[in-house]
Formats: structure tokens, C-alpha cells, sequence
């Protein structure tokens, strides 16, 4: 596990690119994470207004993923 | 007179030492050598430790105790304290930390940059050390050859220990070769007159060779060598002690307030430990025998003993001024106060941090804000609102319907005296920081530079509006009066909402409020919406009023969209987070 660790740190240091997709890959993983809890929000309530302010929400986070 | 002149006479007195005597050359050239070590292992480790060092010092400095030790650490570990005075100072004005901290940092760096003479007098003059520093230079100089910026560092690295290996062992040959020829110990001077002669050989030879480190392996190796005696080699240690404050107090000179207290703070301890040094030099010489036999250091080991003396005392003299450090510290605040002036300086744009790209970086940023808060004072007049009453606030409609329009600003003066000059100095200060960086760090200050442009614009675009919006607020006509309203609300909810953000550490978070707040802002501007076409048709409003909102809703949502700019780029720490930002026709 150590050592992996530290493989993965030399990678990093040596080669930038696959920090750059490791990096695009974590805030993939973030903007998901944060899609489902919206959903879940949303599903959660029933004020129109707090729906709207939601549903425009989430299409931003779709927007951001497909961006990344 | 011999201010002017006194470069071309060290160079002569230099020249014919080498050309005179070959082992002055031999010692000459491995101080040259330890120097050049300490130069390019310095680069290697300021790229490397980058954000790491930086974030370390900021995080593991909240109490003295812990401060003190942080700067212990981070000096051992850059074999450095210039650099780490450096970090500390762009800390200070940055608000990343407090004077304490930073007086706690530099009191552990002291301590921290004598491990430097621990090393030469145990790995330097005890190993043969010159076989394995003939492949750290060689490895070093193959890796500075590499494109990538990393490997370069680690080059950098590697071949400033060789070097400084190097170095030693030239010195050590040099000061052998002398023994066989000359005896220095003919020159050992006893008593008072001793201590001072040698406090200032000392001194001197610390501010020629610009490092405390450099001139302590000096004398370490000649006292290794007998070339001197171990008393007057405590004298010289003293006196680099001393020596080694000139370099902060002379880039102090033109610093700001902070950094000022920093260098004095410097100067101060070690001034203080030479007080105490000299006032107790019998004392002290006698009970660093007792310690050094204590730990098992040889009674003829003269080097380490002067390392053990030198850390000895740094601790001491820590333990003595540490109770009275919040004394030192409101001192400090009282002797050096940022001058305040009609002209608004910059508060973070030191030259001291100029060359180190993430220091330089931080306080580009930190001064935008700076820039940004004083725009957000002078928006908010223009349009008449005061900004501690609508930021934070529930219901902005209903503030700025009731607020008073009377409320008088000077957009020109402000921009002149707020504005103008600092936007002026970020731009200077930025150009100067990005020729010492690589192409990511000066990619992010062209954005910072944007973002400044971007408030400087929004300012001009306000300046554009305010006449109108004074007119309109004084209208008998309720539509038109209306109109320019929720124009005043658009631009006050976007400035509540980047406050917001600014305090936000979830980048995903703050970019998405961003990106929401962009969206919402579409519908201010007039022309794309309907809603001025109904008003014309329903003669609710006349041409003149009509051209006027279609170009002031314009300029208005010219300004939002600037503000959220700026926002992206200051505020959204993660690059690539920040990529994500910005309007579909904008990308």
C-alpha cells in the first residue's frame, strides 16, 4: 500500500499528465456527488420555488460535467 | 570614497590572493564552491517544496511553541532561513499569519540554520566526502537538462550538495596545506581584544560571503584544521550571527511595515544572543566542555563543540526572550506602522516575495481582492447604497428602495485615488513576478491581471451609470424609477453573492452559485428581454427614457458579468474547476 503510495507520488512528479487526468477525474467524481444530492433534494421538496432554484441548479452541474 | 570603490578593491585584494598563494586559492575556491552549492540547492528546493512548504508554515504555526518549532524544521530542511523569512514576511501581509508566528518562525529558523554547521563538522570533515559528491554534480547536471521542471529542481538539488561537498573538502585541503606552511595560531588573540577583533572578522566575512552558513563552515574548518583557536572561533561565530541580519535588514529598507518588523525581529535576537554570547563567553566556552563531553563529543573535536556551541545558545537565547515575546511583538507593532496616505498603496505586493513564484502569486491575489474591495465601496455609492447594509442582507429590494439617494461620491476622485494607482502597481509588480516563473504560474497572474482589468472596466462602466441612475431615482415617473431599480438590485445581489463566495472553500460549490448567478443576471439586460418593448407600447415610458435603459441595462449587465469574472479567477482556488467557468458564447 506504502508503496503504491509512493509510486503514485513519483508518477506525479515525473509525469504531469496523469495528475491532470486524475485531477479531471476527481472533480467528475465531486460534480456527481454533488448531482445526486440534488436529486435527492428535489425529491425531498415541495416548494415550487425551492424546485426551480433545484432543477436550475442541477442543469449547471450538467453543464460543469459535460465541460470537464 | 571607499563606498565607491570598495567592490574593485575587494576584487583586487581577491585577485591577488588566488594568483599569490595557492592555497588561498584552494580555500578561496571552496568557500566559491560551498556558495554556488548553497545557491543552486536553494532553487532546486524552492521549486520543489512549492505549495508544500508554504502550506506547512501557514498551517503549523498557530501557538509560539509551535511556530518556533515549525521554523526549526522548515530550515533544516532547506538548509535556509533566508528563504523561510522570505515566506514568512508574504504570510504576514497576506493575513495568513500573525506577528507572533512569524517572530515564533524566525526565532526556530535560528536555531534550525545551525544545523548547517552540524552537518559540516560531522558528515563534511569526518567522511571523505569528495567521491560522493563527484556523482551528485554529475547526476545533477544530467537532470538540469531535462524539460521537465521537476527533475531540473531535483537536479538543482543534487548538485548543490555535491557542490557544497566539494566545498568542504577544498576548504579542508586548503586549510591543511596551510598548516604545513603558515601558522594562523600565531594570530589567536586572547581576552577582550580578542573577542572583538574576531566578532568583527566575523561579522565581515559573513556579510562578503552573504551567508551565515557559508562563513560557519569557514571556521568550523579552519578550527577542524587547529588553524584557530576554539575560543576565537566562538568569537567568529558570534559575529556571523550578527553579520547574517544585514541581508534582511538591507531588503527590509524598502519594504512595507511588515516586513520591516520581521528583519527587526531578526536583527533583535541576534543581537541579542551576541550581547549574551560576549557578555558570558568564559561561562558559556566552559559549559559547552561539560555538554559536549556529556554527549560524548571528543575533548579535540574543536568543530563539533562550535556546533554545539552555536545551537546551544540559539536555544538559550530563545528560552530567555521567550517570556517576554508579546512584549517584543506590540514593540514591533508600535516602531513600524504602514504609512497611510490619500493615495491608496498596495498592502501585499512586497519585493522581498517577488521571486518566489507561490509567494508572489498569493499576494497578486490578495492585492485584487484589495483592488475589488475598494471597487465594491465605490459601485455600491454610485448607485447609492451603502454596502454594509445590503450585504447579507434577506430583502435587498425593499434596501434599496428605501435608501437614500442623496448619498454623494466622487467616482472620479475615488478612482483616482483608490483605483487608478494600485491597479497601476499590480500590473507592474505582476510583469516584474512572471519573469522568474514557469509557463502555468505566469499563465494564472495573466489572469489575475485580467481580473484587475475587469474591475477597472466595471468602475468606468458604473461611472457611465450613475448620472442616469441619479436622474431616474428623481423621476416623478414610477416605471422608469422602477427600472433603474432592479437594475441597483441586480448589481447589489451579484456583489452579495461573490461576498459569499469569497468565504466558500468548496470550489464546485462557489462555481456553480457563480454559474447560477450568470444565468440569472441574462435577464437584466433590456434588450434581450421583452419587457422594455412593453413598456414603450404601453407608453409607460418615453424614447428618451427608453434609450437610456436599453444602454444602462447594458452597461449594468456589462459590470455583473465583470464582477463574476473576477470572482471565477480570484476566488475558485482549483485550476482546472476554474476552466469550467464562463458563458457558453464566451467559450
Amino acid at each position: 500500500m506504502k508503496v503504491d503510495k509512493f509510486l503514485k507520488s513519483i508518477e506525479k512528479l515525473f509525469f504531469n499528465e496523469n495528475h491532470n487526468e486524475e485531477t479531471k477525474e476527481h472533480i467528475k467524481g465531486k460534480l456527481l456527488e454533488k448531482i445526486d444530492s440534488v436529486k435527492k433534494e428535489l425529491k425531498a421538496t415541495l416548494n415550487e420555488d425551492e424546485i426551480k432554484e433545484l432543477k436550475d441548479k442541477l442543469s449547471i452541474l450538467n453543464k460543469l460535467l459535460k465541460r470537464v | 570614497m571607499f563606498k565607491r570603490y570598495y567592490y574593485q578593491f575587494f576584487i583586487l585584494i581577491l585577485a591577488f590572493m588566488v594568483f599569490y598563494s595557492y592555497t588561498a586559492k584552494v580555500i578561496i575556491v571552496g568557500i566559491a564552491l560551498f556558495l554556488l552549492g548553497m545557491l543552486s540547492m536553494k532553487e532546486g528546493f524552492k521549486h520543489l517544496s512549492g505549495t508544500i512548504l508554504e502550506t506547512y508554515l501557514q498551517k503549523s504555526t498557530d501557538t509560539l511553541p509551535k511556530a518556533i518549532l515549525s521554523g526549526f524544521l522548515a530550515t533544516t530542511a532547506i538548509q535556509g532561513s533566508t528563504l523561510i523569512s522570505i515566506i514568512v514576511i508574504s504570510f504576514l501581509n497576506a493575513k495568513l499569519m500573525t506577528l507572533l508566528s512569524a517572530v515564533g518562525v524566525i526565532f526556530g529558523s535560528n536555531i534550525g540554520s545551525t544545523t548547517t554547521s552540524w552537518i559540516v563538522s560531522s558528515i563534511g570533515l569526518k567522511i571523505d566526502i569528495a567521491p560522493y559528491a563527484m556523482p551528485m554534480i554529475i547526476f545533477g547536471v544530467v537532470f538540469g537538462f531535462s524539460e521537465n521542471k521537476n527533475i531540473q529542481a531535483i537536479g538543482k538539488t543534487i548538485l548543490g550538495f555535491g557542490l557544497i561537498f566539494l566545498g568542504i573538502d577544498y576548504m579542508k585541503d586548503g586549510f591543511e596545506s596551510l598548516q604545513s606552511s603558515f601558522d594562523l595560531t600565531k594570530f589567536a588573540m586572547s581576552g577582550w581584544t580578542g573577542v572583538f577583533v574576531y566578532v568583527i572578522i566575523g561579522m565581515v566575512v559573513t556579510v562578503i560571503m552573504r551567508s551565515s552558513g557559508a562563513a560557519m563552515a569557514l571556521f568550523i574548518t579552519a578550527v577542524a584544521t587547529n588553524q584557530i583557536s576554539f575560543l576565537n572561533g566562538i568569537e567568529l561565530a558570534i559575529g556571523a550571527n550578527i553579520g547574517t541580519t544585514t541581508t534582511a535588514i538591507i531588503a527590509s529598507l524598502n519594504a512595507n511595515a511588515n516586513g520591516k518588523r520581521v528583519a527587526f525581529a531578526h536583527f533583535s535576537f541576534n543581537m541579542f544572543y551576541a550581547i549574551i554570547a560576549i557578555i558570558f563567553i568564559y561561562p558559556f566556552s566552559d559549559l559547552i566542555n561539560t555538554l559536549a563531553s556529556a554527549i560524548g563529543i571528543d575533548d579535540n573535536d574543536y568543530a563539533m563543540k562550535l556546533a554545539l556551541f552555536d545551537t546551544t545558545l540559539n536555544i538559550i537565547s530563545v528560552i530567555a526572550i521567550y517570556p517576554f515575546t508579546n512584549y517584543f511583538i506590540s514593540y514591533l507593532q508600535k516602531l513600524f506602522v504602514n504609512e497611510k496616505d490619500e493615495i491608496e498603496k498596495p498592502l501585499y505586493l512586497d519585493n522581498i516575495v517577488i521571486n518566489i513564484p507561490n509567494a508572489a502569486i498569493e499576494a497578486i491575489r490578495k492585492e485584487v481582492t484589495h483592488l475589488y474591495d475598494n471597487a465594491i465601496e465605490v459601485i455600491s455609492h454610485s448607485m447609492f447604497l451603502h454596502r454594509h447594509d445590503f450585504l447579507k442582507s434577506q430583502n435587498i429590494e425593499d434596501i434599496v428602495k428605501k435608501s437614500d439617494i442623496s448619498l454623494e461620491e466622487d467616482i472620479n476622485q475615488f478612482y483616482t485615488n483608490k483605483i487608478k494607482s494600485l491597479y497601476g502597481e499590480i500590473i507592474y509588480y505582476s510583469t516584474l513576478s512572471q519573469e522568474n516563473m514557469n509557463d502555468n504560474d505566469k499563465n494564472r497572474v495573466y489572469d489575475l491581471k485580467l481580473a484587475s482589468r475587469d474591475i477597472v472596466e466595471a468602475i468606468k462602466n458604473m461611472r457611465d451609470l450613475q448620472k442616469n441612475i441619479l436622474y431616474y431615482l428623481n423621476s416623478k415617473n414610477s416605471y422608469i424609477k422602477d427600472e433603474y431599480n432592479n437594475i441597483r438590485v441586480y448589481i447589489a445581489k451579484t456583489i452579495d453573492t461573490i461576498e459569499k463566495i469569497k468565504e466558500n472553500g468548496d470550489d464546485i460549490e462557489a462555481l456553480t452559485t457563480l454559474e447560477l448567478l450568470r444565468e440569472s443576471i441574462k435577464n437584466l439586460d433590456s434588450v434581450k428581454n421583452s419587457k422594455i418593448d412593453s413598456l414603450i407600447r404601453e407608453n409607460k415610458i418615453d424614447s428618451k427614457m427608453a434609450t437610456s435603459l436599453i444602454n444602462d441595462s447594458s452597461f449594468a449587465y456589462d459590470v455583473t458579468q465583470k464582477l463574476i469574472e473576477v470572482a471565477t479567477i480570484v476566488w475558485i482556488k482549483n485550476k482546472e474547476i476554474r476552466k469550467l467557468g464562463g458563458s457558453d458564447e464566451s467559450r
